[in-house]
């Protein structure tokens, strides 16, 4: 019989003053290298598997 | 995987994808947020950490406020991504500091807990040269990327 995995999540609070903060984007210039980077350097092999996408040939 | 060390309250909310936290130390109390900003590629998020100023609402992420509480915030940071990866089963996270020293200190952070992390998450580094690769605790990467097991194309539980 197999068991299912549990993850064990922190305990946290919800805090509805932080809803205006959900979705933006609240450290552009991160955001834009981040992007940058994603474009200059691709990402693992196994993300653009995991997409059903041929990696770049430019990736390791 | 729970996170070992301890670490500070957070709250979030209902989308779990943005998180507050309250550093405490000789610097006195600063606020803290952690956001996980969705990217221009499906399924692919930015971790981003910075400062909270609640008097202008304003955020910064290269202050080094040095409240001597780095493994700390480091435990707390891991937290959030538990809850966010929770509510956002298929996302990868990418990570990459704001600077070369919190670059450097997440990669320490991920190091003192590969074991227990690479346990649930697949988590890669990026070099240059080099570039993408499973990641090795002894190589100075400049960014990461962590996404859970079940997200890889031959994974089996």
């Amino acid at each position: 019989m197999k068991t299912k995995k549990v993850r064990q999540v922190p305990s946290y609070t919800i805090d509805a003053s932080l809803d205006r903060f959900s979705g933006e984007n609240l450290f552009p210039e991160q955001l834009k290298r981040a992007n940058e980077a994603i474009s200059k350097y691709g990402l693992p092999k196994e993300y653009y598997l995991s997409q059903g996408i041929t990696p770049p040939d430019s990736n390791s | 995987m729970p996170v070992k060390f301890p670490q500070y309250a957070f709250s979030t909310e209902e989308n779990r994808d943005a998180f507050r936290f309250t550093s405490v130390g000789p610097k006195g109390e600063i606020k803290k947020i952690v956001l996980y900003s969705r990217t221009g590629i499906n399924n692919v998020y930015n971790l981003a950490f910075g400062d909270y100023n609640g008097h202008n609402d304003d955020l910064d992420d290269l202050s080094v406020s040095d409240n001597r509480d780095t493994q700390k915030i480091l435990a707390t940071i891991a937290s959030t991504f538990l809850v966010f990866i929770e509510n956002h089963p298929k996302a990868w996270v990418l990570a990459e500091g704001s600077t070369k020293a919190r670059t450097r200190l997440y990669r320490i952070g991920i190091s003192q807990n590969l074991t227990d992390i690479s346990s649930e998450f697949a988590i890669f580094g990026y070099m240059d040269p080099g570039g993408w690769q499973p990641f090795n605790k002894n190589t100075d990467y400049m960014r990461f990327m962590i996404t859970s097991k079940q997200n890889l194309q031959h994974y089996e539980d």
